[in-house]
């Protein structure tokens, strides 16, 4: 499958999203008419306490779940009456993953899981070498390129999960609670980096945490409480700094 | 119900696929193992049900020469356990004295045993009563069916009475002649005292039970002033081979084999039979294999589980019982179903006439379970399987609960410890347990004992080799499967992975594609053998000839006009004058035997067959009895008592007819058989026309066709047709090892199939990542076919080399066994079948795997750390 990708849409559109965990919408409801547009080169956060739904919203957006209700159109392409395979291969092209739990593949080296979406689009051992080099020099990790995942810090393993979900080159980084497994020194290495990765490369990010110090490197947070985005508070820049990520927190009661 | 029912209860029943393939590995190991057994056991039922066991010892002999004592001779030979000199003849017995009456006492047969020797031959057992003492002059032993008649027990008195003429007839000098008595012209009567009744075995049997046993002296009081034929039974040890035996007695005595004792004892049988059973061991061994694969990896598979409980204060006994109740029954189980399974897989092939003796016709029965072999064996089964669980509870009891809760599966002590135990169990306790048990049919000479222990060997090396050097074995895949990587390379790199991450797992699938592919391929090169040596003889011996049968009581001369005008008839061999003497003994003219064979072109070999008592012998018959030219060949004959004949050749070119099909035989000039056996030589009724090379064998049919059109039953048969017949027998008698080869190629599948699939529930997580980076489940399951590929090519290139390697030792282990000239063969054509056949073996148990790993659930997975 081919994505073309327009640039004057938004990247990312959900509309009316809903996504049920049991037959029927009712309290165990995950996600209720969530809406919201994600636009090129931007760095969007949401946050939200544990079990709001943050993950279910990546998952969802990504084409990894189905929603119950609603809509999300990836790239201009919208994700339903699409086949697993069809969703599979719109992630491939669009979608960069990374992960709390890092999910690098425990076989293969540093060098080989930051090649991943290479191979997984079917280029050939070799192809793409010097790309890989250039993210794996990017990244620091230099002298870790050929050790395995459990020879690894939480930091060095995050960075890996990052310089993975580019090496794909896909527009849009789905990062989910990225520094949750890392100590705050290494997690704000890692939000450095994310925060390059747009302003430099020009990538989209889409955060969710519930980290506040995380959310304050994004251009905008929203907020998702029990399932629903709620319109307000939504901090922007200027102005959204860790003190008002705190102070939008107090107002949430979260 | 207790925590650790409990778990193993929700383990087997949450993971029924690695359950399911564990239970059907184990159950079809034991069904073949079953199967093989009881079908042997019928196989010699079958044969031996329909042939008395008159005397229990193996061979009646009777010297050939004024030996000063045969009894010291026959002793001093090896493997004799006991011999027993006897004669015997008919007696009249009655219960009360016979003075002064005259009528007609009951008539029975009388055996005279030397007494003291009988229980060495284990010949005798008494229902009631005692056994005769040494030398006892007056004691007598009845049949269960005399005494009964008589009405006589233990202590009571009877009279014998030898007959007063001999019944017996005999051939001298070519015309059959009553043989006078020579004894008193009137009744003498004897009493005896009953000191047993026979049981119904052994001399028991001998005339449904009328019978009476007196000591030998005893016997030749009775019998003084007539004539008997005295003889000795001699009974041989476990640690000589009937035939073996038989040639030791040559030079010295004739003598003729109790056929019951000999059914499935001859070499051939014997090899045949013992092959049978090792691939009964090498399937329970792969068997095994499997649920100790299974065993391992579930342990792998749940080894944060073990922590987690280990953690909440479970006791690591209580984690341990959990593996063991699983074990226990994964293996029960697995014995009821093998054992039902095993049973039916034999009756289906005694059905169709598939024996351990052979492939005949139609059905064979009774059909008749040997209970105790396949309780023992299926008890060998459950225990060993048990003792493989004692190393995952080993594991579980030493569990790492930091490591294990870290969900830390770097297990390389477990797996080493795992295959250590494997290879003893397998290699040297199964196979141990497995011959005590069930003891090799034969004596364990240095032949048997080479072949057996060069299988086992065989056996350890593949089993052994893929787990010790996993990571070579692992290699050698990733090497093979080289380019694949290259076409597909996601799915490349992740089997790549997987099989260098999975060095055990990846061992142990391609030991067991190793095993059945290196079977397969010695098989395969032993038929082909056995094909050769076959074409080799037919050559010689059938196929330049075509087989006349149902002639009308012709003459040769006759015969001779008949093909006279045929080109290229060489001679004409009698297919109707023969003898069994303890071997097929045939009369053929010498002027037929003039233009091809041995005696072509030699006039001093021709007078000696025609004018000396000189014979030819078949090749076979000579390896049976280790005979040379000049050697004597023994013949006892009923007016001439035995006969000395020399060894004039050895050939298969003269003497060969289809019926019986006897490759062990010898010929002599006719006039031996006539003088000897009163044989008709003026007249034939079937023949063997031996041709030229370059001879129309057709024009020799239709020649004998049209000069006898008014015989009905006249059968014409090329020596081509024949051949094919014995080349296709040999196809045909190996069917039963091409069916335990292919259900043990089954069971590796399984194996292999289980090594994947619960590498899949392993790697979970990691194929959930990777559909959640965008890999689809064509490249998700390419993985899985790279993989079964590499293990597929490299178990079947081991296989094959080890295969191939091993032939030439099987063979030559064959060649002492069976005493057949095999010619050195191999698989040849037969290799790259079963190279594409492991590859489809290893590619058909991913199928599973496969489609487990569409079921993937990649929210799950990125959800959950560890």
């Amino acid at each position: 499958m081919t994505t073309t990708i327009t640039t004057a849409d938004p990247l990312v559109r959900v509309r009316g999203l809903y996504k049920f965990h049991g037959p029927t919408a009712d309290e165990s409801t995950g996600l209720r008419e969530v809406s919201f547009d994600v636009e090129r080169g931007s760095f969007v956060c949401i946050m939200g306490p544990s079990g709001s739904g943050k993950s279910t919203l990546l998952h969802l957006i990504s084409g990894l779940d189905e929603p119950s209700a609603g809509s999300v159109e990836l790239a201009g392409h919208a994700a339903a009456g699409l086949s697993p395979r069809q969703r599979t291969l719109l992630r491939r092209e669009t979608v960069g993953y990374v992960f709390q739990f890092f999910n690098l593949l425990p076989n293969l080296t540093v060098r080989e899981n930051i090649a991943l979406p290479l191979a997984i689009a079917g280029r050939r051992a070799g192809a793409g070498d010097a790309k890989i080099d250039a993210l794996i020099a990017r990244f620091g990790l230099e002298a870790r390129a050929d050790a395995l995942p459990h020879q690894l810090s939480g930091g060095e393993m995050q960075r890996t999960s990052i310089a993975r979900a580019l090496a794909g080159e896909q527009p849009l980084l789905l990062c989910d609670e990225p520094t949750g497994n890392l100590s705050q020194k290494a997690g704000a290495e890692v939000m450095e980096t994310l925060r390059q990765v747009v302003d430099e490369d020009g990538r989209t990010v889409l955060l969710v945490t519930h980290n506040p110090r995380d959310a304050a490197f994004a251009d905008e947070v929203r907020f998702l409480v029990d399932g629903r985005l709620v319109d307000e508070p939504r901090l922007t820049r200027p102005g959204l700094d860790v003190e008002a990520v705190h102070a939008a927190l107090a107002k949430l009661s979260i | 119900m207790g925590l650790a029912a409990q778990l193993a209860g929700k383990s087997l029943v949450g993971r029924p696929g690695r359950t399911l393939f564990s239970i059907l590995g184990v159950a079809l190991g034991i069904a073949i193992v079953v199967a093989v057994f009881t079908l042997d056991h019928v196989s010699v039922l079958s044969r031996t049900r329909w042939l008395t066991d008159d005397y229990g010892a193996d061979l009646e002999v009777q010297p050939t020469a004024d030996l000063a004592d045969p009894r010291a001779a026959l002793l001093k030979l090896e493997g004799v356990a006991g011999v027993a000199a006897y004669f015997q003849n008919d007696v009249g017995v009655r219960a009360d004295a016979t003075d002064g009456r005259d009528d007609v006492p009951t008539t029975v047969r009388l055996v005279a045993l030397e007494s003291e020797s009988a229980p060495s031959l284990g010949i005798l057992e008494v229902e009631f009563g005692s056994l005769l003492a040494p030398r006892d002059p007056e004691g007598v032993l009845l049949g269960a069916a005399l005494a009964e008649a008589l009405g006589v027990g233990p202590g009571d008195r009877v009279w014998l009475a030898p007959p007063l003429n001999a019944p017996a007839s005999e051939c001298f000098e070519g015309v059959e002649r009553e043989l006078e008595s020579g004894g008193p012209d009137e009744i003498v009567t004897e009493p005896f005292v009953v000191r047993g009744i026979l049981a119904r075995s052994g001399v028991g049997r001998y005339a449904q039970g009328r019978v009476a046993v007196v000591d030998y002296l005893a016997g030749r009081r009775l019998y003084r002033g007539r004539f008997v034929e005295s003889r000795f039974w001699v009974q041989r040890t476990g640690q000589v081979d009937l035939e073996d035996l038989e040639a030791n007695l040559m030079g010295s005595f004739t003598f003729e084999r109790n056929e019951r004792r000999a059914v499935g004892q001859m070499a051939d049988e014997r090899a045949f039979r013992n092959g049978v059973r090792m691939a009964g061991l090498f399937a329970l061994l792969l068997g095994l294999f499997v649920i100790f694969h299974t065993l391992s990896m579930s342990l792998l598979e749940r080894v944060r589980e073990v922590g987690t409980l280990v953690a909440l204060g479970s006791t690591r006994w209580q984690v341990a019982r959990v593996f063991f109740l699983e074990a226990l029954v994964i293996a029960l189980s697995s014995a009821v179903l093998g054992i039902l399974g095993g049973l039916a897989l034999s009756f289906a092939m005694l059905a169709v006439g598939i024996t351990t003796l052979g492939v005949r016709g139609g059905p064979v029965g009774p059909f008749e379970v040997p209970w105790a072999t396949v309780g023992w064996l299926t008890g060998l089964g459950v225990l060993i399987a048990l003792v493989g669980s004692v190393y995952p509870v080993l594991r579980a009891r030493g569990a790492n609960v930091v490591g294990a809760l870290r969900g830390d599966r770097s297990d390389a002590g477990a797996t080493k410890g795992f295959q250590v135990l494997a290879i003893v169990l397998l290699c040297a306790v199964l196979p141990g347990f497995f011959f005590l048990l069930t003891p090799l049919v034969g004596a364990a000479d240095p032949a048997l004992m080479g072949a057996v222990l060069l299988a086992l060997g065989g056996l350890g090396l593949l089993v052994g080799l893929p787990l010790a050097a996993p990571r070579v074995v692992a290699r050698i895949g990733g090497w093979l499967v080289g380019p694949l990587v290259r076409r597909f390379p996601l799915a490349g790199l992740v089997a790549h992975r997987a099989m260098l991450g999975s060095p055990a797992r990846i061992g142990a699938s391609v030991a067991a594609i190793a095993l059945v592919t290196a079977a397969f391929t010695g098989l395969r090169g032993m038929t082909s053998s056995l094909r050769g040596e076959v074409e080799e003889w037919g050559a010689v011996a059938i196929e330049d000839k075509v087989f006349v049968q149902g002639l009308p009581q012709v003459t040769l001369e006759e015969l001779e006009r008949a093909l006279a005008g045929v080109p290229g008839v060489l001679g004409i061999e009698r297919g109707d004058v023969r003898a069994y003497v303890n071997f097929l003994l045939e009369g053929i003219e010498p002027e037929q035997l003039e233009r091809y064979g041995p005696l072509a072109g030699d006039a001093e070999l021709q007078r000696r067959f025609r004018d000396e008592q000189t014979i030819l012998v078949s090749s076979r018959l000579a390896k049976q009895r280790g005979l040379v030219p000049g050697d004597q060949l023994f013949v006892r004959t009923s007016g001439h008592g035995v006969q000395s004949f020399e060894v004039l050749a050895i050939t298969d070119e003269v003497g060969y007819f289809i019926h019986p099909d006897e490759r062990a035989y010898a010929v002599a000039h006719p006039q031996h058989l006539e003088r000897f056996f009163c044989l008709d030589t003026d007249t034939l009724t079937s023949a063997a026309i031996r041709m030229g090379s370059t001879a129309d064998p057709i024009a020799a049919y239709l020649a004998v066709q049209q000069a006898f059109p008014g015989a009905g039953a006249l059968k014409l048969r090329l020596g081509t047709t024949i051949l094919g017949q014995h080349l296709d027998d040999i196809d045909r008698d190996f069917i039963l090892f091409d069916i335990i080869l292919v259900l043990s190629a089954l069971l590796a599948g399984l194996g292999v199939l289980n090594g994947q699939l619960l590498s899949a529930l392993e790697r979970e997580k990691e194929l959930g990542v990777l559909r959640a980076l965008g890999a689809t489940d064509e490249q998700l399951g390419g993985s899985v076919w790279i993989e079964s590929v590499a293990v597929g090519l490299t178990g079947g290139v081991i296989g094959l080399v080890v295969g191939a390697s091993l032939t030439p030792l099987l063979l030559s282990a064959l060649r002492s066994l069976s005493g057949l000239d095999l010619p050195n063969r191999t698989a040849g054509g037969w290799a790259p079948a079963f190279l594409v056949g492991a590859v489809c073996l290893a590619l058909t148990a991913g199928v599973a795997p496969v489609r487990r790993i569409r079921r993937t659930d990649a929210v799950r997975a990125v959800r959950t750390g560890g």
